[in-house]
């Protein structure tokens, strides 16, 4: 089921390819909007939660993390590019757009032109997850919160929780210079 | 080894009917947790703090805490709730996993707990019968030292006395009274030199099959009947020890159907043991002598056939070999003896 929705999505997104451009020694990916747009991701991001997206290079990666705001009606997002800069501002709907298509640090750049690119997108964060497990795991039994004792059984039930992807996309680009 | 696969089944047993009482209670749970009105109530009071925030401005700070609070609650159901199949089934088993390991533990234990009572239990019928054996010693010793002096002052007595009928019947009233007496001591130095068994790997198949044909020789009217297993059982025994308390079983065996019933042999593997059981088709034991039928001097015979000895000394005799003899069944048709041995 999910090879033949990553199929589908494939296909779909082959008319509406990320864009590859080198500056000096790095390479840089500019998404397609077209992803923001798709059924499954546009769930994603109206829900509270941090909708994540994870391009990955076969050397390094790249995150993006996009999170709806309900009390100022803003986007919160954040990129963490595959040098390691991070950067993080608030956006409204009508420029969450824009500011997707800037493109993001990927890899530094190799021998080749041509990089395969694949993108992942996760309903939750990593800080989600933990928080969620936290909770859970208290939820489950641990007699006193603050004292920071988990038990085996919490832990065994807290580890349960983890992102599956939404979606995937793998792209195979070559470099416009 | 059936003790673990019993373990095993009654845990296993347990364990799924622990884990479907658990998939109840978890899926209860987390659906309690998960159902999509609590979740519209939280988005609700979402919204709420909204309104509330452009009705009262001066306090926006305090809704904003309520506010993130109650946003945070939200994202930790959606994420449960994406997770929800994984969560329940770690849950279930968790909780199966340790139920098992307690109904593990317990039925171990109790295990062990009965081991250890029956051990005990043979110990202290070893103790008891090792005592009647000394006693048995004692009582022999004291007796044949009087006994031979006795004879020797007949023996005198006849010589000093001139021949007559009359005292030929005496003297040899006497000698036979003293004969018996000492058949009675002989008996009883059965039991008490009982020695203990020297252990050696012994293939038991081949060992009963020897006796049952050395046996109906002796008892040419007995049917003795033995299905040797396919392949050797190998015991740890002392060879002569246990042909002994075979000819004490069969012996039972041939004076309770008159020589004319049936024996059986059948040998079977339990775990590091090996049962030998001996089965007749004689009158049975009587119930009143049941619980005793292994101690000295319990017998069903009459007064002058026997002094019941038999039993007793067979039992001392496995015990001695770290195994025991038990009565395993008996009704008017026939009794069962069970003889537990090491296996090799």
């Amino acid at each position: 089921m999910v090879s033949i929705v990553f199929a589908l999505l494939l296909a779909g997104a082959m008319s509406d390819r990320p864009a590859l451009t080198i500056a000096g020694d790095r390479v840089l990916v500019a998404l397609p909007p077209s992803i923001l747009k798709q059924k499954e991701v546009r769930a994603r991001l109206e829900s509270a939660l941090t909708t994540t997206f994870i391009v990955k290079t076969k050397d390094a990666n790249a995150r993006i993390e996009i999170r709806y705001d309900l009390w100022d009606d803003v986007y919160r997002v954040k990129r963490v590019d595959a040098a390691g800069r991070t950067s993080q501002q608030s956006v409204t709907a009508a420029q969450l757009e824009a500011w997707w298509r800037t493109p993001i640090d990927i890899a530094r750049r190799g021998g080749a032109d041509a990089i395969d690119v694949e993108l992942v997108v996760l309903p939750f964060s990593a800080a989600d997850e933990s928080d969620a497990r936290q909770w859970l795991s208290k939820s489950g039994g641990a007699r006193d919160p603050s004292a920071d004792s988990k038990s085996v059984i919490d832990a065994l039930i807290g580890t349960t929780l983890s992102a599956r992807p939404v979606v995937s996309y793998r792209w195979s680009l070559e470099a416009r210079r | 080894m059936r003790t673990l696969v019993t373990t095993a089944l009654i845990v296993a047993a347990a364990t799924l009917v622990f884990y479907a009482a658990v998939h109840q209670i978890a899926g209860l749970w987390l659906d309690v947790v998960l159902r999509p009105d609590v979740r519209g109530v939280i988005e609700h009071s979402l919204l709420d703090q909204k309104r509330l925030r452009d009705l009262d401005p001066a306090n926006e700070a305090r809704y904003r805490q309520r506010f993130e609070e109650t946003r945070r609650l939200m994202n930790r159901i959606d994420v449960v709730a994406m997770n929800r199949e994984r969560v329940l089934r770690r849950f279930e088993m968790v909780l199966a996993g340790l139920f098992a390991a307690i109904v593990f533990v317990a039925t171990f234990l109790w295990t062990a707990r009965q081991r250890r009572n029956e051990e005990r239990r043979r110990a202290e019928q070893l103790a008891r019968l090792t005592a009647w054996q000394e006693a048995s010693r004692r009582h022999a010793h004291e007796i044949k030292t009087p006994l031979t002096a006795a004879r020797m002052e007949i023996d005198r007595l006849a010589s000093l006395t001139p021949p007559g009928e009359e005292v030929q019947r005496a003297v040899d009233s006497v000698y036979e009274e003293l004969e018996r007496i000492a058949q009675f001591t002989r008996e009883f130095s059965s039991f008490a030199m009982i020695g203990q068994p020297v252990l050696r790997a012994e293939e038991l198949d081949k060992l009963v099959a020897e006796f049952r044909d050395m046996f109906a020789g002796a008892w040419p009217n007995l049917t003795l009947r033995f299905d040797a297993p396919p392949s050797p059982v190998a015991v740890s025994a002392d060879r002569d020890l246990l042909r002994q308390v075979l000819v004490n079983l069969c012996t039972n065996s041939a004076h309770a159907t008159d020589g004319r019933g049936t024996v059986t042999f059948a040998i079977a593997r339990a775990g590091d043991r090996v049962h030998l059981d001996v089965a007749d088709s004689g009158g049975g034991v009587p119930p009143s002598i049941q619980a005793r039928i292994f101690e000295p001097y319990v017998t069903t015979r009459k007064i002058g056939h026997g002094m019941g000895l038999g039993l007793a000394i067979s039992r001392k005799i496995l015990l001695d070999h770290g195994g025991d003899l038990a009565l395993l069944s008996t009704s008017p048709a026939g009794s069962t003896f069970r003889i537990s041995l090491r296996r090799v």
